[in-house]
């Protein structure tokens, strides 16, 4: 291809042309570095934004599905309230998923059903909704959620108290060994619970004692009840609102107390539902939309909620902060992109006027006013792809380099210039695989649409004028 | 016939060049144009060569009428140019310079074939050199060997012994006349008109 040989001859600095190559190296210097800079900027902070997604999902899960209202009014929820089998009280997810009986009333023992009750279903909801996750090799676990006062006894006699939500031991999280600080068995007959971090942070010490307390209404009058329980170890809440506030217990205690007394959730999550757990939390939107597929086959899709991580109430905002803060900084690396592209134009244009009677002499070999706009089209991207080139390889240096120019730069200051509750321990390092391909497409396309103007500009020289002036 | 102009016309701001040339030229003919400088030479070699367009009139190359888009394609498969002041591309080298119009016509290039053209010139040794480091003749010599690359059926040469000394101004007027190519030689050479198959005089706008 004859354009490309002759823009590449083109690009080459000589001396002659020393404007011409003094604009060309400012060119390529300008956009290595806003390339460099880009691909920094976005990757630290895709990197940012996927440590804290891994926090928030990390205590929860990607994808979260709960009982909708249909359940809540169907016969099969409903029912253990009529059964004596079910000890005439609702049931939990865990609970009807171990109970041998998809339905517990016995026609003959049990009072009579009311007439506008609701009619029975034709499977039983939460064991077909476990076996549908179990074909589609998922990892999950039903959770519940319950509130009780914790009260400790500290030594020397005092009490630490705080009213306390209570999430089942989720045994099945892959992630939750990682959350554990410290953790210790512990016997007796008290029930061992995992306290938050805070906790540890303030004083609070494995094998301490104390009880949780709560609610349970009677016919006449609500009496506390309290269960006994030990401090087993801490754990890390991410960056979950009521983190500190969440302890860990065995599903018996939530269980027992959601019998007695229904909680609600201040950020919103669902107080029973169930987990599901995979690695690639990207990929939550398809396994969500395979999980619907199933139970939409299974005919339970109106009894759940399929929620991933984007929609969980307390990370909805922070979802959505970050999309707009991605998209806003890619739209700003854009423009930047497009300023020191117009750079090219200049130097094309200059480049066009040094070669006009080169241009004349192609032409009357036969050179087409297309081919003319091609060779300097190819200089624009040939010096677009150019710096893209400098300005990745400089940033993948940087970024390995990173914590080298973090140190530095505390050094400098005095103080770690970026806060470890936000930024985590050290910046993240990965170098953004949207960052790179926004770079890699953006830059020389900018490049290409810069050097249209010059371009045009060599296609309508008239060699006739050129060749003549000579 | 190779080329046909019928009433071409050609005018600047107040002034009339071309008042309705016609000229035909076969295969294998050769042709010299002369006259006095601003007579219009160089501007009909353009139009017959369709660098540039005239004002009206029709020409015909190969059998096929010019139009805009078909005029770079021509250009390219039948002419070759041959320019007084050379016209190589000086960031490359001579045989670079040689294989350019094939290049451009996207049509097979090969060193040995860069090399035979430069040997009907006898410029072999000189292939590998920037064309900066060629002499006035052996520049000369490089650009009818480019005009040849292609193998065109027609050679336009616009004072092609203009800036050479009477030496190579002869040695390249035999070499242009022994082609065995249509050609139209434009010059003030009169020794090397004579030895053109027909000769024209441009004179006020017409050839006589």
């Amino acid at each position: 291809m004859f354009e490309l040989a002759v823009a590449f001859k083109y690009l080459i600095p000589r001396r002659k042309s020393l404007s011409t190559a003094l604009i060309s190296f400012l060119s390529v210097f300008v956009i290595s570095l806003v390339v460099w800079l880009v691909l920094v900027f976005l990757s630290v902070t895709a990197g940012i934004e996927k440590n804290w997604l891994n926090k928030l999902t990390s205590l929860h899960a990607p994808i979260r599905i709960s009982p909708t209202d249909a359940y809540y009014r169907s016969y099969y929820y409903q029912i253990d309230s009529l059964a004596a089998a079910s000890h005439y009280s609702l049931k939990t997810i865990g609970e009807k998923g171990e109970s041998a009986l998809s339905d517990p009333y016995a026609a003959d023992a049990d009072v009579e059903i009311p007439p506008l009750w609701p009619k029975k279903e034709a499977t039983d909801l939460v064991k077909t909704a476990f076996h549908e996750l179990a074909v589609l090799g998922l990892t999950y676990q039903d959770y519940e959620i319950s509130s009780a006062l914790l009260r400790l006894n500290r030594p020397g006699g005092s009490v630490l108290s705080q009213m306390s939500y209570l999430l089942s031991y989720p045994t099945q999280n892959p992630k939750f060994p990682s959350l554990i600080i410290e953790s210790e068995p512990v016997s007796g007959p008290e029930i061992p619970l995992l306290l938050p971090k805070s906790y540890k942070e303030s004083g609070v010490k494995i094998g301490e004692r104390g009880t949780l307390s709560y609610a349970a209404t009677t016919a006449v009058s609500s009496q506390e009840q309290r269960i006994p329980v030990k401090v087993s170890g801490f754990y890390d809440p991410g960056l979950l609102s009521i983190g500190n506030k969440c302890i860990i217990v065995p599903p018996l205690v939530t269980r027992t107390i959601h019998a007695s007394s229904q909680t609600f959730s201040p950020d919103g999550t669902p107080t029973n539902g169930i987990f599901v757990w995979f690695e690639d939390l990207g990929s939550a939107p398809s396994i969500k939309e395979k999980i619907r597929e199933k139970f939409e086959q299974a005919g339970i899709s109106p009894y759940w909620k399929i929620d991933t991580y984007r929609d969980f109430e307390f990370s909805k905002d922070l979802m959505l902060q970050f999309q707009s803060d991605r998209t806003l900084l890619l739209l700003i690396a854009a423009i930047i992109l497009l300023v020191a592209c117009c750079n090219i134009i200049s130097l094309l244009v200059l480049l066009v006027n040094d070669k006009k009677k080169e241009i004349a002499i192609l032409q009357s070999m036969g050179a087409s006013f297309r081919s003319i706009a091609a060779i300097f089209g190819l200089c624009g991207v040939a010096m677009g792809a150019l710096s893209c080139l400098i300005g990745g390889g400089l940033a993948i240096f940087t970024l390995k380099h990173l914590n080298s120019l973090v140190s530095f730069l505390s050094a400098l200051q005095g103080h770690p210039p970026f806060n470890p509750a936000f930024f985590g321990q050290t910046l993240p390092n990965q170098l953004s695989g949207e960052a790179f391909l926004f770079v890699l497409f953006m830059t020389p396309i900018l490049s290409l649409v810069a050097g249209l103007i010059p371009a045009i500009q060599a296609s309508r020289i008239r060699p006739s004028s050129v060749l003549r002036s000579e | 016939m190779i080329l046909k102009a019928r009433n071409l016309k050609k005018s600047y701001p107040n002034v009339q060049v071309l008042s309705g040339i016609s000229l035909s030229v076969a295969l294998g003919e050769s042709v010299a144009i002369c006259g006095r400088s601003g007579e219009g030479k160089t501007t009909l070699l353009h139009i017959l060569g369709t660098l540039e367009e005239p004002d009206s009139g029709e020409l015909e190359i190969a059998g096929e009428r010019l139009t805009r888009s078909n005029a770079s394609l021509l250009r390219n498969q039948q002419i070759g140019f041959i320019f007084q002041t050379y016209n190589l591309l000086e960031d490359f080298t001579t045989l670079e310079n040689v294989l350019m119009p094939a290049r451009i016509g996207r049509r097979p290039t090969t060193r040995q074939k860069g090399l035979a053209l430069l040997a009907l010139v006898d410029l072999e040794e000189k292939a590998d050199l920037p064309v900066k480091f060629l002499s006035g003749g052996e520049r000369q010599r490089a650009t009818i060997a480019r005009a040849l690359c292609n193998d065109p059926n027609l050679i336009l040469a616009d004072e092609p012994s203009g800036n050479l000394d009477r030496a190579n101004a002869k040695k390249v007027g035999e070499l242009l006349l022994s082609l065995k190519k249509s050609l139209i030689l434009v010059t003030h050479d009169s020794e090397l008109a004579a030895l053109c198959d027909k000769q024209f005089l441009l004179k006020d706008g017409q050839l006589k």
